[in-house]
């Protein structure tokens, strides 16, 4: 049975869709093949890496197949998935994120070959495109009856010590926190006794060779990783594998720089996956930008990109690329092949908007709203070597330190001493700004391999945080042993993580009290350190007061408050929706988590996700949060976007939005509110740009929209240029005369501007227009009357040609406003 | 003559207004007596009455959207629906066709 239907996905069929597609079949017994009849390619669809080879995109006749099995049922319900969930697919995977999609015009205009897939590091890269296939380790041999078992497994040992020595001389060279902390896990894997078991044991009783032995135990060990619901998790397998490569290549005598690519000039890496160590091994002035099939935001290889700041794009097999130049847009997940010059001016003018957000910038205030009220801006990192960038962003200190990943991924616990080295960088790093240090949150959805726990049905409801800390005394005791010496060496906080009864809190002070007294019989006296809690379990934020009374401070967990609140496992996309954050029920809690803590004087903060998102500010800032601690990246968007807020406003805000009744109503008035204080000029010299050249209509309204984001006229740069190009789709703007008069109103405009820009050499507009001056008018949707008279006066002015003659020959962007001026103010 | 006009276009932010320019200016050239409506993102402004639309010759229609209220205009004989746009390029052809 067939069913024949055009694609409907903007992004084509990339992970996210196939997986879904994936999923959905798998309950049927039938057989199931998916057909692109633009490309010719069939996927049986079980395999995600088949669907994504099908190179499909929107528009693409295509048909799936569905023979033999519950062929009827199958068939019935997978049309009915495709006509409806399906289309929600490159949504409600991305919660909270922009849709990753938006393909630019220019590069859809240029007719040329482009992929899309899912950015998961940020950044516009170009160079030629180098097609690396990982050359498998020679295959592992069957059993073998002449195999002595003692030779293998001598063989083993010293290819692990060659190995080992290997890893830690990169380790000792590595000088980037990211990388260190991908070696170390990779130093834990090879030793993981487990594993090194399982290779012994298929040695001994499966009569294997030493690299089969390691290839067959990898395999199931991998399995097993594989089958976790944690994407994080199973990302790790990736890790295992990387080692278990390098270890067989020792094996067989082979080097591994036969297993990495070698860059010349500056490349663009494509691969079905890159082990860590093979990205850790290229030059990261020549690498460029990553393309590859396989790995999420949360696989080692993204983090390290993400650290390396090498734009990357996953989920996708671009064919025929080796040696063409291409393009990663890691921020729209987009690859582009051989990228007109027209493309590559649009992509330049981005990546300098970006450099401009991103460029250190010691100028600005200390984060303050527009009115001038003062808000903490600290950062969450998740390794010590994290806290100088975090800084160096403009963060005001580290308000939330997860301590997990110096456990996680080793075979033992580390030491007294090794935390004590991490914790005591991170507080030399912050020189005297606060240090918040989260005692252990493991157990659960995070398990450790020397903490054997009970399996659990549901994870994320289970022996979380402190919640397991009296099974593990001695874990937490060394680890709290650790903070209280490092105490010394800055500004240092110790957070407790999943408490929901102040009995938990009382048995942590307990312990702190213990160490400090054992500490004091060895004749060490740490200075005092406060000791706060999360507030994550709804019922902790119910009785918020009884708790902050014991406390020494607070601080929100966005993320797991809202799943638990809503009852809905965040990383299920079918059910955790990104409104949740917004939703009357969120809002109402944490309003009065901040009367608690007020009633009480306790300092309250706020980390996760929530905080790092703009449009979502106004809300928390009405409700009364002053203290934000997100990610190292979001710091300075974060202190921006604070930097154009009017508290007032926003309380006014956040009254109504607690008066809702659902998510939908507090977008709305999201949407609707001016939130912003003095309302800037429409005119700025800022927004005037004189004699440029612009290859292309695109570049031009790109060039405008950069100006007005880098001026804080908008805080969502790509949803105003789509707002200007949907509008531009009902036709062209261009008024004849070498004018064009391009315009929105949208959501996305953060402040009412007209942007002008005079080109030196007139660009096509439309069909029949060239344009040599732009007058960009934006505008709020609810925009005041005042400001539609305006821009219908101006309008109305450019109908003069001594108008227009004079704006063409203005000799700089002051004489240009002059004449503009008192149109605005008749 | 007496002529009417009334100019839209989707968002009703700029063309609106130039095409009611350019319709104002041009008429007034040519000696006519031209009254523009706008019916813009404002809403409808500079409305034609009841008095206007008596003893009117011509209703010129400048428009890319549904004109508003136009059964006010059932008794005008001559009525030119063009595209706001070429009120805009020009609006002197549109006077032609009258």
């Amino acid at each position: 049975m067939d069913y024949a239907f055009d694609f409907p996905l903007a992004g084509g069929l990339h992970a996210w869709p196939a997986a879904a597609l994936r999923e959905r079949s798998a309950a049927h017994s039938a057989r199931v093949e998916f057909l692109n009849e633009r490309t010719g390619r069939t996927a049986p669809m079980e395999s995600v890496l088949g669907l994504l080879a099908t190179d499909t995109r929107k528009g693409d006749p295509c048909r799936i197949r569905v023979e033999a099995g519950d062929e009827i049922e199958a068939h019935r319900d997978l049309v009915a998935f495709l006509q409806g969930p399906f289309l929600d697919c490159d949504r409600s995977l991305a919660p909270g994120t922009r849709a990753s999609t938006v393909v630019p015009r220019l590069v859809e205009r240029s007719g040329g070959r482009w992929w899309a897939g899912a950015g998961v590091s940020e950044g516009v890269g170009t160079g030629l495109g180098v097609r690396f296939a990982a050359t498998e380790p020679p295959p592992p041999r069957g059993p073998q009856s002449g195999l002595e078992p003692e030779a293998e497994l001598k063989a083993l040992q010293g290819a692990i010590g060659v190995l080992r020595a290997r890893l830690r001389e990169e380790l000792r060279l590595a000088s980037h926190s990211a990388p260190r902390s991908v070696l170390e896990v990779h130093c834990a894997l090879l030793e993981d006794p487990g594993w090194r078991g399982a290779i012994e044991t298929a040695i001994h009783e499966g009569r294997l060779g030493a690299a089969a032995a390691v290839a067959a135990a990898t395999q199931s060990a991998g399995a097993a990783l594989g089958r976790s619901e944690h994407a994080a998790i199973r990302e790790r397998a990736l890790d295992l594998q990387d080692v278990a490569d390098r270890l067989i290549r020792e094996l067989c005598g082979e080097a591994a720089e036969a297993s990495r690519p070698c860059l010349v000039q500056p490349s663009v890496l494509v691969a079905e996956r890159l082990a860590p160590s093979a990205l850790l091994a290229l030059d990261p002035r020549l690498l460029r930008g990553l393309v590859l099939a396989e790995g999420g935001g949360t696989s080692h290889t993204a983090i390290l990109a993400r650290s390396f700041g090498i734009p990357c794009v996953t989920g996708l097999v671009p064919e025929a690329v080796e040696g063409k130049r291409l393009l990663v847009d890691g921020l729209r997940g987009l690859v582009i092949a051989e990228p007109t010059p027209e493309v590559e001016a649009y992509y330049r003018l981005e990546s300098e908007g970006l450099r401009r957000w991103t460029a250190p910038t010691a100028t600005l205030p200390e984060g303050r709203t527009q009115d001038g009220h003062p808000v903490r801006v600290l950062a969450n990192i998740s390794a010590a070597e994290e806290a100088a960038r975090a800084l160096e962003a403009g963060a005001g200190g580290i308000g939330l330190f997860r301590t997990e990943m110096l456990f996680l991924h080793r075979p033992t616990p580390p030491g007294e001493d090794e935390q004590f080295q991490a914790y005591a960088r991170a507080l030399r790093e912050a020189a005297g700004r606060p240090v918040t240090l989260r005692l252990l949150d493991v157990g659960g959805d995070k398990p450790l391999a020397y903490l054997p726990l009970l399996p659990e049905a549901n994870p994320f409801l289970g022996r979380r945080g402190v919640r397991w800390y009296p099974d593990q005394v001695d874990l937490v005791r060394i680890q709290v042993r650790a903070a209280l010496l490092a105490a010394v060496h800055g500004h240092l906080r110790l957070m407790i993580p999943m408490v929901a009864e102040a009995e938990e809190l009382r048995w942590v002070r307990g312990l702190v009290r213990e160490v400090r007294a054992d500490l004091a019989a060895e004749g060490v006296t740490p200075p005092e350190v406060p000791l706060g809690i999360m507030v994550e379990v709804p019922a902790a934020a119910l009785n918020l007061e009884a708790l902050a009374r014991e406390a020494d401070f607070l601080c929100v967990g966005t993320n797991d408050l809202v799943q638990y609140l809503f009852a809905a496992d965040r990383g299920d996309p079918g059910l955790a929706k990104a409104s949740h954050e917004w939703h009357p029920a969120t809002l109402r809690l944490l309003a009065h988590i901040a009367q608690g803590a007020k009633a009480t004087g306790k300092p309250l903060s706020l980390c996760g996700e929530m905080a790092s998102r703009p449009r979502l500010l106004p809300l928390l800032l009405g409700l009364g949060f002053e203290d934000f601690s997100v990610a190292p990246s979001a710091v300075r968007g974060l202190r921006a976007a604070l930097s154009s807020l009017d508290l007032n406003a926003c309380l006014d805000l956040t009254r109504r939005a607690l008066r809702a009744a659902t998510a939908q109503e507090v977008q709305e008035l999201l949407e609707a509110a001016p939130v912003s204080g003095a309302v800037p000029p429409l005119l700025d010299p800022d927004l005037v740009v004189l004699g440029v050249d612009c290859a292309t209509k695109e570049e031009a309204i790109k060039l405008l929209v950069e100006r007005l984001a880098s001026a804080g006229r908008t805080r969502d740069a790509l949803g105003l240029e789509e707002a200007i190009w949907a509008r531009e789709a009902a036709y062209a703007t261009g008024l004849g005369f070498g004018f064009a008069v391009p315009h929105c109103r949208s959501s996305a405009v953060a402040a009412n501007a007209i942007a002008v820009l005079r080109l030196a050499t007139p660009v096509a507009w439309s069909e029949d227009a060239e344009a040599s001056l732009v007058l960009l008018f934006i505008s709020r949707p609810e925009g005041t009357d005042e400001h539609l008279r305006v821009f219908a006066r101006l309008a109305r002015r450019l109908m003069d040609a001594g108008f227009r003659q004079g704006l063409l020959e203005a000799p700089h962007a002051e004489a240009l406003l002059d004449l503009l001026h008192p149109v605005l103010a008749d | 003559m007496k002529i009417l006009a009334i100019t839209a276009c989707p968002t009703g932010i700029a063309h609106t207004y130039m095409a009611a320019e350019q319709l104002e200016r041009t008429g007034k050239q040519l000696g006519h007596s031209v009254k523009v409506e706008t019916q813009g993102a404002m809403g409808i402004e500079n409305r034609l009455t009841e008095t206007d639309v008596q003893g009117a010759d011509a209703l010129i229609l400048a428009s890319d959207v549904a004109v508003r209220d136009r059964e006010r205009f059932a008794g005008i004989a001559r009525v030119l629906e063009v595209p706001v746009q070429l009120a805009i390029k020009n609006p002197a052809e549109i006077f032609a066709r009258l």
